[in-house]
């Protein structure tokens, strides 16, 4: 029997929230960019906006920059979980941990960057007004008309739709991480459940308490739904 | 207190798809060995590390690390940790600041001992990871590992394209920390001559099948070279192709085959030609 020797200098083990803590960092990266990258894109799209809106003869309300930010947010889900999650594993965060880590993330991480983006809005109308030209706006529109129904979409997705897209978008990158390829087929089945569930949630808008009530079900099963099918997807990747 | 961590096999089998990487594997390795995993490519060396540092979860038959099933290891921060000389993610990242990060982590790593490792291997702490060769990448992250200290450290070809100098210098840095802390070590490689000196046990693969497995002195004592007659060589028992020769043919026989009287004629084996003759018969015997 060869030797057996006690390891010195080791150290107790860091707690549960600091475990969490070094686990998030290692799922954002160097410096947390891959939570900051799309306020780039946003600040880009903002100034290309800003620019056009100089030579225009009325000031105009641009939502643009806020639908880029949406839009990088998803972009973003992909990033955490491809280089995030595998680089934090690496280093031997236990799955549980990293899993716990890149949802949270996946799931925060877009509201972040949209509350920048309010932020951002309210500073730019104190500073220019309310006719002055608004490029960081959410919810509004060019015309007076069209502004309550673009609004009413702007918030619909932001408060409804936006959660369960980034856990199908989350569920679609860890099926590809399990699955490989044949996790294309996972993700057209999420994509059809998805469209299901969305015709479903406008259908039932209009049956009054019990429709409300099924709507949120509804909306639960498919924020919920896809962590949970995530998580045993996660488990048994070979990573 | 920790100590280093038994590794137990038993009946063990890896699939992809209709490959089988790993079949009927049944190895016993004492807390505290320097295991050396050899064989051809594609022998299956790197599914084996993958599944005892908890990587792969599926398999066939049971398999523990320090008693802990190795699907659940990675449950176990600093029982094992594997070194793979990729860091899928690991963007902008110095080898210093990949230090830290693992000492947030393991719970025996040591950053300063990393940074020295790393420093003794030619790297220098600011040193940003994409600017690393595929070589260096895998020297500095089997570096870490040295310093991660973990129960088990597996090492999956730390040296696969490393020149030899810097081969020597990492076999030298880890017969140095296997000194100051005995642990238990698994090194996937095909090149058993630069830890032939370090290593105490072999496991030797062959189409996903053990084909010797145990200490490196016992292995090894059980064959020798004969030099002899071609047709007197190919009768006998042995292990890989005869080879022939005009003055003389020589081959790899089992120490109970040499006849009395021949013992002038025989030769004790390199471990590398011993590996070679094991796998190359298995490989012809598939």
């Amino acid at each position: 029997m060869s030797t057996t020797g006690a390891l010195t200098e080791s150290r107790r083990p860091p707690g549960r929230v600091r475990t969490l803590a070094a686990a998030l960092a290692a799922v954002s990266g160097r410096a947390g960019w891959r939570l900051w990258w799309p306020l780039v894109a946003w600040l880009v799209a903002a100034a290309v906006a800003r620019i056009g809106a100089a030579g225009a003869d009325r000031s105009p309300l641009d939502t643009s920059a806020a639908g880029v930010l949406v839009l990088c947010g998803v972009i973003g889900v992909p990033l955490l979980w491809w280089g995030g999650a595998r680089y934090a594993l690496t280093l031997g965060h236990t799955r549980g941990t990293v899993f716990v880590a890149a949802t949270l993330l996946t799931m925060a991480a877009p509201y972040g960057q949209h509350a920048v983006n309010l932020v951002g809005a309210s500073i730019e109308r104190s500073l220019v007004g309310p006719q002055g030209p608004l490029v960081l706006a959410v919810g509004t529109s060019s015309s007076p008309a069209g502004q309550g129904a673009a609004a009413t979409a702007s918030w619909a997705l932001l408060s409804i739709y936006l959660l369960p897209l980034l856990a199908c978008v989350m569920a679609t990158v860890v099926a590809l991480l399990r699955w490989n390829r044949r996790g294309w087929m996972v993700v057209l089945l999420i994509v059809v459940a998805l469209a299901v569930i969305v015709m479903a949630l406008r259908g039932l808008s209009g049956l009054g308490a019990v429709g409300e009530a099924g709507a949120v079900a509804l909306w639960a099963l498919c924020t919920v739904g896809p962590v949970v099918a995530s998580w045993f997807a996660f488990r048994g990747a070979e990573l | 207190m920790t100590t280093a961590a038994a590794l137990t096999l038993q009946d063990v089998g890896v699939r992809w798809g209709r490959t089988i990487a790993l079949d009927d594997i049944t190895v016993d390795v004492p807390a505290g060995s320097v295991v050396g995993v050899l064989g051809r490519a594609s022998a299956g060396r790197t599914t084996l590390v993958r599944l005892l540092a908890g990587r792969l979860p599926r398999y066939r038959g049971t398999a523990s690390v320090g008693g802990v099933e190795a699907s659940q290891v990675g449950d176990h921060p600093g029982l094992t940790y594997l070194s793979t000389g990729r860091w899928p993610g690991a963007t902008g990242a110095s080898v210093a600041s990949m230090a830290r990060d693992l000492a947030r982590v393991q719970p025996h790593a040591d950053p300063v001992r990393a940074i020295e490792l790393l420093g003794r291997l030619g790297f220098a702490p600011g040193t940003a990871l994409r600017h690393l060769s595929g070589a260096e990448q895998s020297i500095a992250s089997a570096c870490l590992a040295l310093a991660v200290r973990a129960r088990c450290t597996l090492l999956d070809e730390p040296d696969a394209v490393a020149d030899t100098s810097q081969r020597a210098r990492l076999a030298e840095a880890l017969a140095d920390e296997h000194g100051r802390q005995p642990r238990t070590w698994v090194i996937a490689t095909d090149h058993i001559a630069t830890w032939e000196g370090l290593v105490d046990r072999v496991i030797v693969l062959s189409a996903g099948r053990v084909v010797a497995a145990g200490p490196l002195e016992e292995v090894r004592a059980g064959w020798v070279r004969l030099d002899g007659d071609f047709d007197a060589l190919v009768a006998m028992p042995h292990l890989g192709p005869v080879d022939r020769r005009d003055d003389h043919s020589s081959a790899v026989v089992p120490v109970a085959a040499v006849p009395p009287g021949a013992h002038r004629r025989v030769h004790s084996l390199g471990l590398d030609d011993l590996v070679t003759a094991l796998t190359d018969t298995h490989w012809e015997g598939r």
